[in-house]
């Protein structure tokens, strides 16, 4: 927010305090960044673990039966990261609902000029509150589950596979979410044109309407939203993030 | 991206770059060494005659049962074939890329018993990108990623199917155009192909953005 008009012109505002979705955002976040952390820690022991079985130990002329097979590492990891995936769309969402509330955002209802006849980023907003909700569902925990096989031999797993796959599908729920919010906070800031935002989040406009113009009057907005979400999914804004946040970099 | 298994520990970073560039992997001296040994060790325990679980021995619920020394490969090629029941769509080219790739890690620790033969054969796949046709769906994630892995071992033992440029190719003639001589199992190989974790590792590790190494 470092040198942004509009800040600037509500440090005296009556407004004293903002909701959750906003004041809560580092919390929420640094939360998910150390899941994001953990969970990589986990990957890279495993990644480099030997995970057949029996072992074969030529040193002490042993063969060993054990079970570093069993995936349980990575089912807690995956479960764990679609918490985090699962909390940044949730937070997501809650932002659009509140730039599309002019009750709350002080901008046009539904971010567009001549409401009624424009319906603007109202079903923007559904479409996140249902890929949010998606994942809700997706984020319950795989690895909890295990169904006994092999005649009860194998009477405990971990159901790691399907706890990773799963993953794809809310980290598509989750770009197509943050790519509703970017085009409807763009679209907000520009209501407030000729105030301006900080140099970061300038830059970060600057770079999605080259992909994305600015909604004048209703249009659909699917095609905008998948290729914003291309180039969420190609780390296009990793560049603004690590600039404010030193975290990142290490 | 080239990547020596060796020493050295894999990074997430490295196996990013596989899954999303591409990789030519190959087996270090020391790599190469533990994997012999250990080889040469359980060629030691079939000579003796031990009984030892998956060498010798029925898998899972069966580990009581004896396999005769004769039976020992055929054994080997009947848990490929049983095990390969996956069901759903397949994996796209870039994660069978990864399984593979974790599966030569793994391997290359030396506590497997395979020869390095099938190692090097599972390398020469994946610098041929020539990718095992792998079913998504039907792995509880332990025991390791049985199916998945089964449907991978396939394409090592000339069955089932590979993806080639996108093309599906029953594998044993995608294996002769490589010049790629398909492998006879040894005893305990297809154990140590069909255990292991890679394929849930493989499904979790692709985060797209960016993230720390």
């Amino acid at each position: 927010m470092l040198g942004s008009d509009i800040r600037q012109s509500h440090l005296e505002c009556d407004r004293v305090q903002d909701p959750y979705s906003i004041r809560c955002q580092p919390q929420v976040v640094g939360a998910c960044l150390d899941v994001l952390s953990h969970v990589c820690w986990v990957l890279r022991t495993e990644a480099n673990a030997v995970t057949d079985n029996p072992l074969v130990f030529v040193e002490s002329g042993a063969v060993l039966s054990g079970g570093n097979f069993h995936a349980e590492p990575v089912a807690m990891a995956a479960d764990y990261l679609a918490l985090a995936i699962a909390e940044i769309g949730a937070l997501s969402e809650r932002r659009i609902a509140l730039l599309i509330d002019p009750h709350l955002s002080g901008l046009p209802p539904f971010l567009v000029a001549e409401g009624g006849l424009n319906s603007g980023f109202m079903m923007a907003q559904v479409t996140a509150a249902a890929l949010a909700s998606e994942n809700k569902s997706h984020a319950h925990p795989a690895s909890v589950d295990s169904i006994p096989t092999s005649a009860n031999q194998e009477d405990h797993v971990s159901m790691a596979t399907f706890a990773a796959r799963r993953l794809h599908t809310m980290l598509d729920n989750v770009a197509d979410i943050v790519a509703i919010e970017l085009l409807a906070a763009a679209q907000g800031i520009d209501f407030h044109h000729p105030q301006k935002s900080s140099a970061a989040i300038e830059n970060v406009i600057t770079a999605l309407r080259k992909i994305s113009p600015r909604y004048v009057e209703d249009r659909s907005l699917s095609s905008d939203i998948r290729r914003v979400a291309a180039t969420i999914d190609d780390g296009n804004y990793c560049q603004y993030a690590e600039s404010i946040l030193p975290s990142l970099r290490t | 991206m080239k990547l020596t298994i060796d020493n050295q520990l894999v990074t997430l970073a490295d196996l990013r770059a596989a899954w999303h560039d591409g990789v030519t992997v190959s087996l270090g001296d020391d790599a190469r060494a533990r994997i012999a040994e250990a080889n040469e060790f359980i060629d030691d325990v079939v000579a003796h005659g031990d009984t030892v679980y998956g060498v010798n021995t029925g898998f899972g619920q069966m580990a009581q049962v004896r396999i005769s020394d004769k039976e020992l490969a055929h054994l080997q090629e009947n848990l490929v074939r049983s095990h390969a029941v996956g069901v759903g769509e397949d994996l796209d080219d870039e994660i069978v890329r990864l399984i593979m790739l974790m599966k030569v890690v793994a391997l290359a620790a030396g506590f497997s018993g395979v020869r390095l033969k099938l190692v090097e054969t599972l390398c020469a796949l994946i610098n041929n990108e020539i990718y095992p046709r792998i079913p998504s769906r039907g792995s509880v994630g332990a025991s390791g990623d049985l199916a998945p892995l089964a449907h991978m071992a396939g394409a090592l033992i000339g069955i089932g199917e590979v993806r080639v440029k996108g093309d599906l190719v029953p594998a044993p003639i995608a294996l002769k155009a490589a010049g790629i001589e398909p492998i006879t199992l040894a005893p305990k190989e297809g154990l140590a192909l069909l255990n292991g974790t890679c394929v849930a590792m493989a499904g979790r590790l692709p985060s797209r953005g960016c993230c720390a190494n």
